[in-house]
């Protein structure tokens, strides 16, 4: 079964990528998430960036559920 | 002095709190546009020391947003710029000038004689080389970075928090663009200079919460304001075999100061006196240990949170306790 995802991105990552996308795929944690935005994203195996789900941070086990909002949220940089 | 009136009449804050200002010492790493703000809030504020690391001189496209600098000061360095500015503002303060860039080489020379870390540098290298320096010499540091219309503000090495490099490993290889590469409203800066600012005094001033452990995400487009706290555990501060060392705010303390025998570590002549406190320096903790065998948790107090920890660290190795625990930060 497919599973929805929203993700809102920051930063660069926003200029590079998208400000939101919706991803049709299933996909059981924040590794494989990860896995998968690196795939299909090549920049994001070049940036250091956070994961948040609901507006927590997370760590790689950190499961997913349906209709989750994550935020990928790399540095800034200026100041 | 009736120049802090103001802020030493609101109740929380009081003249101890302006004394805590007196007595901290805050080094800003950056005169840019996230530094002259902080620079010139802390210094109004009456903080006792601030360093000021720039190694760059004044242009005219830096007057947008960089406030402590006009066109008399075109050409001159920034720290040294900015040092005239905070001594006619409030010749009170020490202003200690390193007019030079901040590199690895004396990094850590720099950073040693202050109590805090303002992060206003520009680039992630340089937030690397303070995070690092900041880990080793154990004192917290205040992040804060700006991206076109969005800032990021958060409080590393404080409380056991996540480290800027464990949040974000050192894989980039792509440069993440600056103001110079990106453009940037004057007022973005400014903001997030003002919100690092009030982080710090309030770390100092042991006022309110803290950010920490809390990444502040904010947008000035659409004004949306957005914290993300780290599911990321608390680091064991204790080594293998040792009991647990667990850090507690001044209000996880009050809200459970039943369960704890509070233990003042500080020297016998500071003050104010912590009336439910039994007074033993950090200095003569291990001969006085008996002294602390009791049915409650075991948890130390100092000024800052240094010697609280210290304290707590050293007894850990004894084998006599199940756990202990230290305030992180000043009681009041």
């Amino acid at each position: 079964m497919e599973t929805h995802h929203r993700i809102t991105f920051y930063g660069i990552l926003q200029e590079r990528i998208a400000s939101e996308l919706s991803l049709n795929v299933s996909l059981k944690n924040v590794s494989e998430m990860r896995s998968y935005l690196e795939e299909n994203y090549p920049i994001l195996r070049n940036i250091p960036y956070l994961v948040a789900i609901n507006r927590t941070i997370s760590s790689l086990e950190n499961p997913l559920a349906p209709n989750d909002h994550i935020a990928i949220l790399p540095p800034f940089s200026g100041g | 002095m009736s120049r802090y009136i103001r802020q030493t009449c609101l109740a929380e804050f009081g003249p101890e709190g302006q004394n805590r200002l007196k007595e901290a010492s805050v080094v800003v790493v950056g005169a840019g546009g996230i530094g002259c703000p902080v620079l010139q809030y802390l210094a109004a504020a009456g903080l006792g020391t601030i360093g000021i690391i720039d190694g760059d001189t004044v242009e005219e496209s830096n007057l947008q947003r960089q406030v402590l600098f006009g066109t008399s000061t075109l050409g001159e360095n920034k720290a040294v710029a900015a040092a005239g500015y905070i001594h006619n503002l409030n010749p009170h303060v020490n202003v200690k000038v390193h007019a030079y860039p901040f590199t690895s080489e004396n990094a850590s020379s720099i950073i040693s004689g202050y109590d805090f870390v303002i992060d206003c540098t520009d680039n992630l290298h340089t937030r690397y080389l303070i995070d690092e320096c900041c880990e080793a010499l154990q004192k917290p540091w205040i992040y804060g970075a700006i991206h076109r219309y969005e800032a990021q503000v958060a409080i590393f090495n404080y409380h056991g928090s996540p480290t800027y490099l464990q949040l974000f490993p050192k894989q980039s290889i792509e440069k993440i663009p600056d103001c110079v590469d990106n453009g940037v409203l004057g007022v973005l800066p400014g903001l997030t200079g003002m919100l690092q600012a009030t982080e710090c005094i309030k770390l100092i001033t042991g006022i309110g919460e803290p950010l920490v452990g809390q990444l502040l995400v904010f947008n000035v487009l659409n004004m949306q304001f957005v914290t993300f706290p780290f599911a990321v555990k608390k680091p064991r501060i204790s080594g293998e075999g040792e009991c647990p060392v667990h850090l507690l705010s001044a209000r996880e303390y009050r809200d459970n100061a039943e369960r704890y025998l509070l233990v003042d570590v500080r020297e016998s002549n500071e003050v104010p006196v912590f009336p439910m406190a039994k007074r033993i320096p950090l200095s003569e903790i291990h001969l006085r240990i008996d002294e602390l065998i009791t049915d409650k948790e075991i948890v130390f107090v100092c000024r800052s949170g240094n010697r609280s920890r210290q304290a707590a660290m050293s007894l850990a190795k004894t084998n006599r306790f199940n756990q202990l625990y230290a305030i992180h930060e000043a009681l009041y």
